[in-house]
């Protein structure tokens, strides 16, 4: 395995994501003609781009989508992708930095909540490898849920990476004004990473309480038919 | 698997509860293993904790981890313990702690006794292809509710998507993809003879100007239909066959290999001695053989292992061998370089030297200006390495399929246009007696060579 990057230096890393490989979470979800496609995978940013409308043709296709799906797919991840593409350049915060990451979701009638503490810094970190090894463990049969949670990781991580640029880009602006405001603004917005040394010290021990077990316990539940349904139907009438 | 048994001092000092004495079993090559220390082992493979890169990794932290891990195993040894479950009672970034668990893991600190059938039993399913009929059922086309217009009965969205609701797994027709991927292998297997109709899968003949194919046994039976015997061709046989008319006897090589080292590349004669075999069979066989590159040292005389062996008799051993061929096209890079002496470190940059430029504009196949960077750099350097050069140089071109043979055809001009640095450099020697010969040498050689390429080429 590859080194880590120093983690405790505060040299700025320009924005990626924060894992070994830079795949963009890409979410579609869209209507044409009262049909409506939702779907949700990676994209490798190393792809050339022509690829995403061979990629859109293949998958209306493939789904025998009405024709109108291939450009509308097309456009989504595309300006999913430019939006991916505007943070980069930019500085992330960096150094240590231990997020929540919070499992809540359903594929099929697998319903899974967990939570557990992932190093943001760590550039050799592999969702993909931690959600083939947590499908194992819990012995999840559904091909779908694996990449389904590589995936809220992915979604998650995106999200706090470009939270750290903006943080750092008012941490820089903090520095020019006043130096004193510097840790003050830092700790506030990044307020969602936590000190892990605190979470040590409190117990002095990296074991947790018995009672905090079930806290950090991955649920899994096999839902009915009917559970399904009722859920399924839930969530198209929500607004979008 | 020989073991090794271990007492606990732990178990001993932290669970009075248990016997005095505990017996663990861990794989002998884990015997570095003590409670109270860390070894290097532990050392190389977790550097996280003992670079010092951050407070929150520290050896002390390691052990923690380690310890409970394995202790946690231990309480209950038959049953694997999982990364999953372990991961619940300890505070840290769950990759780490993988990483952890996965090295006391494969060293049998942790599971070497515990039952591992479940986990066996599902790599194995792991290895077998799975294929899906239809798009995944995550992936679902639904009517919107919100929508007044009816949904599309014809439409193949909607029993996928009624079936996903009553909780069948649907078949969809297969993938409009799948006859992307699949369908050469599809193809493949089709093969049929159009004579018996039976599977051609150890060889075949097949007609020269159709699809027209007949497996081994009805071709030699004679059952060509309305075609001519001679348009047939063999295909794919993965039988060896010693008569087929492409496979090459032992003798038939080594006469291939006497009569290269004989008569150089004089491919005619070459084919003449051969006799049962084709001008163009025998480059061909020659190319295949691994050890071209030798017997063109051989022939040189000279180290085979050095690429810049060749001397000034450059016309008889351009051997368009594969490995030779990286080999010189390696060497010349080299030499473009040292020609290029103290430029070189400028190549990186923009400032593009006009040598690398030829070299950029060679690569894609423009055969002139590798015939005059080849002429410059020989200006430059000594015989045997523009010999060489020029050896690389042909096998690259008589590599491409579009080798221009009409761009050869004027042999004077040809010369003039190309040789100008390598013309001054041999006049230049001329008065000296020892050098008109090797040089005058490398330059008709290469000419030669050059025309009987594209003669190759153009047949």
């Amino acid at each position: 395995m590859k080194p880590l990057p120093s983690t405790s230096s505060k040299t700025p890393v320009k924005f990626r994501m924060p894992t070994s490989e830079n795949l963009v979470p890409i979410r579609l979800d869209i209507e044409v003609d009262g049909q409506r496609f939702k779907d949700a995978f990676t994209w490798n940013l190393s792809d050339p781009d022509s690829e995403v409308s061979v990629f859109a043709k293949r998958t209306q296709k493939d789904l025998k989508l009405p024709l109108a799906f291939a450009t509308q797919i097309a456009q989504s991840i595309q300006t999913q992708l430019t939006e991916f593409r505007s943070y980069q350049g930019q500085e992330m915060l960096t150094g240590e930095k231990i997020v929540p990451i919070k499992l809540d979701l359903r594929v099929n009638h697998t319903l899974i909540k967990d939570q557990f503490l992932w190093d943001f810094n760590n550039f050799d970190s592999d969702p993909e490898e931690f959600a083939k090894t947590f499908c194992n463990d819990l012995g999840i049969e559904d091909p779908e849920v694996g990449p389904a949670v590589a995936f809220a990781i992915r979604e998650q991580l995106y999200e706090i990476a470009i939270q750290s640029v903006a943080t750092a880009r008012e941490s820089r602006n903090a520095k020019k004004g006043r130096r004193g405001e510097y840790s003050s603004i830092s700790s506030r917005s990044t307020g969602a990473a936590l000190d892990l040394m605190k979470l040590f010290s409190n117990r002095y021990s990296v074991v947790r309480k018995r009672k905090e077990w079930d806290v950090y316990e991955p649920m899994v539940d096999i839902l009915s038919n009917e559970e399904v349904n009722a859920l399924e139907s839930m969530e198209e009438r929500k607004p979008r | 698997m020989e073991t090794t048994t271990r007492q606990d001092p732990k178990a001993e000092s932290t669970r009075p509860d248990e016997p005095e004495f505990d017996l663990y079993t861990i794989p002998s090559y884990s015997s570095w293993f003590r409670w109270n220390d860390i070894h290097e082992t532990e050392r190389a493979a977790m550097r996280d904790f003992f670079d010092g890169s951050s407070v929150t990794r520290s050896p002390k932290i390691y052990k923690e981890y380690r310890d409970f891990m394995i202790n946690r195993y231990r309480e209950d040894p038959s049953t694997r313990l999982t990364f999953t479950e372990v991961r619940k009672s300890l505070v840290g970034d769950v990759s780490l702690l993988n990483k952890v668990f996965q090295f006391l893991n494969q060293w049998g600190l942790i599971n070497f006794g515990a039952d591992s059938a479940r986990f066996e039993s599902e790599n194995e399913y792991k290895d077998e292809v799975r294929v899906e009929d239809g798009p995944p059922n995550g992936i679902r086309v639904v009517a919107d509710p919100n929508s007044s217009k009816p949904f599309p009965a014809s439409h193949a969205g909607a029993p996928l998507a009624a079936d996903v609701r009553g909780g069948n797994r649907s078949k969809l027709s297969p993938l409009a993809s799948y006859s992307d991927v699949f369908g050469e292998l599809g193809k493949r297997k089709g093969i049929l003879c159009a004579s018996c109709g039976g599977n051609c899968e150890s060889g075949r003949y097949q007609h020269d100007k159709d699809s027209y194919v007949l497996c081994v046994k009805c071709f030699k039976d004679g059952k060509y239909g309305n075609k001519s015997v001679d348009d047939f061709k063999l295909h794919g046989s993965s039988v060896s066959d010693g008569k087929q008319r492409d496979a090459w006897t032992e003798a038939e090589t080594l006469l291939l290999l006497e009569s290269v080292s004989r008569h150089g590349d004089d491919w005619d004669i070459v084919a003449q001695t051969v006799k049962s075999k084709t001008k163009l069979e025998c480059i061909s066989k020659l190319i295949e053989l691994p050890f071209g590159e030798f017997i063109s040292s051989y022939n040189l005389g000279k180290d085979p292992a050095s690429g810049l062996s060749g001397n000034g008799d450059g016309g008889k051993d351009v051997f368009p061998s594969l490995p030779e061929q990286q080999d010189m096209i390696k060497s010349e890079n080299v030499m473009s370089q040292q020609a290029n002496g103290n430029e070189q470190r400028g190549d990186d940059a923009d400032k593009v030297p006009p040598l690398k430029k030829q070299c950029v504009s060679y690569s894609s196949g423009s055969g002139i200006s590798i015939m005059r960077q080849i002429a410059r750099i020989s200006s430059m350097v000594g015989d045997d390495i523009t010999a060489t050069a020029a050896k690389a140089a042909f096998a690259a071109l008589c590599d491409e399929a579009s080798c221009p043979s009409d761009s050869f055809n004027n042999e004077e001009d040809f010369a003039n246009e190309l040789w100008p640095a390598m013309d001054q450099s041999v006049s230049e020697r001329a008065h000296k007696d020892e050098d008109i010969e090797q040089g005058g040498d490398v330059q008709s050689g290469k000419l030669g060579v050059n025309f009987k390429l594209s003669d190759c080429c153009a047949g």
